[in-house]
């Protein structure tokens, strides 16, 4: 062994602990900046997320009041909704009626069924209320009238129609609804008229004359609102 | 010997740097766990409360009294006796993912509150006393 | 030999701690003169977006759902006193709320969903002062004004 080749088996190990060593330093820096470039991207996609939507909710929130209070222009009474009202809405006759939602695209759906779109709320911010669809039907009823026999209607109603044809001879004085009279004329009642009977309550119609009525002298129309149990929900994005 | 040491430096900088690089994970995931989400879950609840509630206080009764619920808090009798067909109609009207509790003066109908959980809460006034109707997602 | 020895590990080992240090205080420059301002940023946009999401609620809140005769209403907003240091002002413009502030990354508008009964909405509200909301009118004409007074 000469001492060059000492020297050499000697300077070897160190020179290689010594680019050992700024290798291991450059990786272990290497993989901090990776760590904190994952960081960083974590805490943009954080704050990117929480953007926006508090001001879509909010003004989904407000719409979806709008649209179930009972002065608004959709609604017959708080959180009941008129079916026809609903079904024929527009993105313009939309605007008209709830002019905050001009500008900004609105999406209101009812179970799930889009009523009116305008422009793409997709992955908006979205507001359920829980409402009721009001269908107005039309149920005719023409018993035969007599003292004692009244006719008792099986759903409430706001209004009342009658038409009123006694048979010849007979005199229709007085019509009642649950007690109280609604209709008078000592000459005799004859024709259509309309009376209001109270919502809250069954209403239980008498006829007062000097005969007796057979069917179909006095018919009775009443316009019951049928309500369905729907979910109302507002989307608003943008 | 110096193969020896040479290892010993590379897994000294392998430790700094794993600890390094475990800190700034930690930030991170400190990051991700304490951001606090203001989901509006709270605020979609309470709207579902006051809805239950005010399609109850409008609905027309079974047999007597203006409104359901009027008739329901009549008396005790009563209560006992539409206490059931009260809880139907509040899973019929409520979505399937909510469970409720209504307390009346004569007592709750519908599910335990289950402790922890984010709950809407509405309160009807009757005649009799007040109602109140509480809902949380299943 | 043994000076080649003694002098390696030493000269290896400054470099270390320099190429840490500079790496060190680059990291610190970069994040500082981009990531954090840009962060600071986008949370006071945030505070300022629920703070005005906030603050539209409460006015529409104030409108009382029914027509009623005589409506006065004051109603007691609470607002952030500041929003990233700065001052901001919430106005009043149409029917829409208009956030405004000095501070980069914030601001924004709020569209003010009120029933056809309200006819105007003016005033502004300053942060850190008192904000009130008040209803005034009558069954067929509401005015809301946003105010800063004491009740």
């Amino acid at each position: 062994m000469t001492a060059a080749e000492v020297r050499g088996a000697g300077r070897r190990p160190s020179e290689q602990r010594g680019q050992a060593n700024l290798l291991a330093v450059g990786v272990a820096l290497l993989l901090v900046t990776g760590a904190l470039g994952v960081a960083v991207a974590f805490s943009d996609g954080a704050f990117a997320g929480v953007d926006r939507t508090a001001g879509d909710r909010r003004l989904a929130d407000s719409l979806a009041a709008r649209v179930v209070a009972s002065d608004g222009p959709l609604a017959a009474r708080e959180n009941v909704l008129r079916r026809d009202a609903v079904e024929n809405l527009t993105p313009a006759s939309f605007e008209d009626a709830f002019p905050a939602a001009r500008g900004h695209a609105v999406r209101v759906a009812l179970d799930g069924h889009t009523l009116v779109r305008t422009g793409d709320a997709t992955g908006g911010e979205t507001v359920r209320r829980i409402v009721l669809v009001a269908r107005r039907q039309s149920r005719t009823y023409a018993p035969a009238f007599g003292a004692g026999v009244d006719l008792t209607l099986p759903r409430r109603t706001g209004a009342l129609d009658l038409v009123v044809r006694p048979p010849p001879g007979t005199v229709v004085r007085t019509v009642r609804a649950d007690g109280r009279i609604v209709l008078r004329d000592p000459d005799g009642l004859r024709g259509a008229y309309r009376v209001r009977v109270s919502r809250y309550r069954t209403t239980t119609v008498a006829v007062d004359a000097n005969g007796s009525l057979p069917a179909g002298s006095v018919r009775v129309t009443a316009h019951p609102s049928v309500t369905e149990k729907a979910t109302l929900a507002v989307t608003v994005d943008g | 010997m110096a193969e020896g040491s040479a290892r010993g430096q590379l897994s000294l900088a392998a430790i700094e740097a794993a600890v390094g690089v475990l800190l700034v994970l930690g930030v991170t995931a400190g990051f991700a766990l304490s951001v606090p989400h203001p989901d509006g879950s709270v605020q979609q609840l309470d709207a579902y409360a006051h809805d239950a509630g005010t399609v109850l206080a409008t609905a027309p009764p079974r047999h007597g009294g203006a409104t359901r619920l009027s008739e329901v808090t009549a008396s005790r009798a009563r209560f006992e006796r539409e206490r059931a067909s009260l809880r139907r109609r509040l899973v019929r009207t409520l979505p399937a993912n909510l469970l409720f509790r209504v307390e009346t003066p004569y007592g709750p109908v519908g599910y335990p509150r289950p402790p922890g959980v984010a709950v809407g809460t509405a309160t009807i006034a009757t005649a009799n006393g007040p109602v109140t109707v509480e809902v949380w997602y299943a | 030999m043994s000076t080649d020895r003694g002098l390696t590990p030493v000269v290896g080992k400054t470099l270390e701690i320099g190429i840490v240090l500079l790496y060190v205080a680059l990291v610190t420059t970069a994040l500082y003169g981009g990531v954090v301002p840009h962060a600071r940023s986008d949370a006071a946009g945030v505070v300022g977006d629920r703070a005005l999401a906030a603050a539209a609620t409460s006015v529409e809140d104030a409108v009382p759902a029914v027509p009623a005769s005589a409506v006065t209403v004051r109603e007691r907003v609470s607002l952030p006193d500041s929003l990233r240091g700065r001052p901001y002002e919430i106005r009043a413009s149409g029917r829409t709320l208009v956030l405004e502030s000095a501070a980069p990354g914030v601001g924004g508008r709020a569209t003010l969903s009120l029933p056809s009964r309200v006819r105007a909405v003016n005033g502004t509200w300053h942060g850190g002062r008192t904000a009130v909301v008040v209803v005034r009118g009558n069954a067929s004409g509401l005015r809301v004004a946003l105010e800063g007074g004491d009740g």
